[in-house]
């Protein structure tokens, strides 16, 4: 038993599997494709171990074989996340506005792979999986997939698209880059950077290492922290108030968990939030009224030290990437949710109706969140779940009635829909 | 988002190097065209929001321990200063296209390290995202937050 043998029969068991999965049934083509993608991929790695083998190279096939058990770790979730697209579980009339979406603001052929997560939180492939890089996967939690209301999750995840496709990522690494090796140079945070890291001598030829490896944890924090919070206003400017409705339906209390340094705090996210929305004139609750509570700090004195670096440069870049997604958002031609729009569709939700002539996903979720409001509040109690299931119905009625105005208006120059 | 392109990460691009590295050292081939690449690939500055400025793996503060562990144990530490960093990487780089366009053994195995010891890192940082992302019964009371470790 070798490693090169070992490893070859890995490879042909992963590339069983995806030729099960490629002989079942795909309502939509992207998945299949998705599918092929990867298995072309191992199929490289099939090439490059028999020619590590021919050569002799046990280095090389060691590390190969470190190669292939990584990709199939990555792989295998998105195997399963693409079975489970093909799922009834999943809201298949959520596709097209989404896929509309990503295709108003990627670059290129974006395919969208909308699917449900063994997972409670929502989620966005790949994050290093640049194998499909011209795929979107989104998932939902599983108990969660089919429900309309918390579409503007999934507007938060192709947000992570966006950020990578466009390049948001390079411009706003390096500002906040320079930005966090500025904080670090200031002489208080030094003197504090100093009595924290007590071992710290830029002497000596190991221990000096200590301030580069700090400022690069910092800077690592910040650019995921950056990217959370871009990825939370782009959902708002698509979605408007639903998407922090639906932020705090899935999240909140929030409370059961320590603070995790690559994500920003929910206070952080959602007063940013707020900021923008005042601005638009808009007044969106509070942390305190979407029902958050303060998340458990850190305890550590060097994770504190490391966390505020970077989030005080995260700060300082907040208003530019609003810029960008205003950007985005007009060039694209993304239509944004009014509030007349939603009140109108308000008012056929509460006579049982699904929305007349939707112009706009937003307008329809958030219409959908204010008699989610009005049908909690009622004294109906024993009739809340069967109304709730109904608004769902609605909601997903009146995406698809947007869907049909989309397909059946004419434009020229909008890219098409598979 | 191109499907014709061919495009290749800088695991793919390092075990692709180490492969025809070796190829070189037996005499098979008198070129790695991958490790030039791969090169290239670490220079060059992702791109930035419609064609703004960004950063390149070279003066990306994040990759400066990876980049800086794959280097040979038997290069100076005392001569690497993150601040000239990405300047000594050029340089180091260079020295090691000259050494294997002229096929010298010695250069030519030392780079194959580097794209072995590079490929090591880039692996274990993306499996930290994989199991960052799994729900660990130690994530809970383990932080994810752990110190800069020293090497001796």
């Amino acid at each position: 038993m070798t490693l090169y043998h070992n490893s070859k029969h890995k490879l042909r068991n992963i590339l069983r599997t995806i030729d099960s999965l490629l002989d079942g049934d795909f309502p939509f083509d992207a998945g299949k494709r998705a599918l092929l993608r990867l298995k072309n991929v191992f199929i490289e790695f099939e090439k490059k171990i028999d020619r590590a083998k021919r050569l002799s190279d046990e280095k090389t096939i060691e590390q190969l074989s470190s190669n292939i058990n990584v990709k199939i770790i990555q792989v295998l979730p998105i195997l399963g996340f693409i079975l489970r697209s093909t799922n009834v579980r999943n809201a298949f009339e959520l596709l097209d506005p989404l896929q509309s979406l990503a295709d108003l603001t990627l670059q290129g052929n974006p395919e969208l792979i909308l699917s449900s997560e063994w997972d409670y939180v929502p989620f966005a492939y790949p994050q290093s999986l640049k194998d499909l890089r011209s795929f979107v996967l989104i998932g939902l939690p599983a108990s969660e997939a089919a429900s309309a209301l918390l579409v503007p999750l999934a507007g938060h995840e192709l947000g992570h698209a966006v950020w990578r496709n466009l390049g948001i990522e390079g411009s706003a690494h390096l500002t906040l880059q320079q930005k966090c090796q500025e904080l670090y140079r200031n002489a208080n945070n030094l003197q504090t950077f100093k009595r924290t890291f007590s071992e710290y001598d830029p002497d000596d030829m190991v221990a000096k290492e200590i301030l580069p490896e700090t400022i690069a944890r910092s800077v690592e924090y910040a650019v995921f922290q950056a990217e959370e919070i871009f990825c939370d206003l782009f959902a708002y400017a698509v979605f408007g108030e639903g998407y922090v409705h639906a932020f705090s339906y899935i999240l909140a209390p929030g409370s059961s968990s320590n603070r995790r340094s690559k994500y920003p705090s929910y206070e952080t996210r959602i007063s940013t939030i707020r900021k923008v929305a005042e601005k638009e004139g808009i007044t969106l609750p509070d942390t305190g009224e979407l029902n958050f509570s303060s998340e458990i700090p850190l305890v550590n004195a060097r994770d504190r030290f490391i966390l505020r670096m970077a989030e005080e440069s995260v700060a300082e870049v907040t208003n530019g990437l609003w810029s960008k997604i205003d950007q985005i958002i007009h060039e694209g031609n993304v239509c944004r949710p009014k509030k007349a729009n939603a009140l109108a569709h308000l008012k056929e939700f509460q006579i049982g109706i699904p929305a007349h002539r939707p112009e706009c996903l937003g307008d329809i979720i958030n219409a959908g969140w204010k008699y989610y409001d009005e049908i909690l509040n009622s004294r109906e109690e024993a009739k809340i779940p069967e109304r709730l299931d109904c608004l769902n119905e609605m909601l997903l009625k009146s995406i698809e009635v947007l869907e049909f105005r989309r397909r059946a208006a004419h434009d020229p120059d909008r890219k098409k829909t598979r | 988002m191109s499907d014709d392109v061919e495009f290749m990460t800088p695991a793919d691009l390092s075990m692709e190097a180490a492969l025809e590295l070796e190829e070189a050292k037996q005499g098979l081939r008198s070129d790695a065209p991958s490790l030039t690449a791969l090169f290239e690939f670490l220079r060059t500055p992702v791109p930035g929001f419609s064609g703004g400025p960004s950063v390149s793996m070279l003066n990306d503060m994040r990759a400066y321990p990876l980049l800086r562990d794959s280097l040979d144990k038997r290069i100076d530490r005392k001569k690497i200063d993150y601040t000239k960093f990405e300047e000594f990487l050029m340089n180091y780089f260079c020295s090691l296209e000259e050494g294997v366009k002229s096929l010298d053994r010695k250069k030519i195995e030392e780079a194959k390290h580097f794209c072995l010891a590079f490929n090591t890192r880039i692996l274990a940082r993306q499996m930290s995202e994989v199991y960052g992302r799994r729900e660990r019964s130690d994530a809970r009371t383990v932080s994810d937050d752990s110190l800069p470790q020293l090497e001796a």
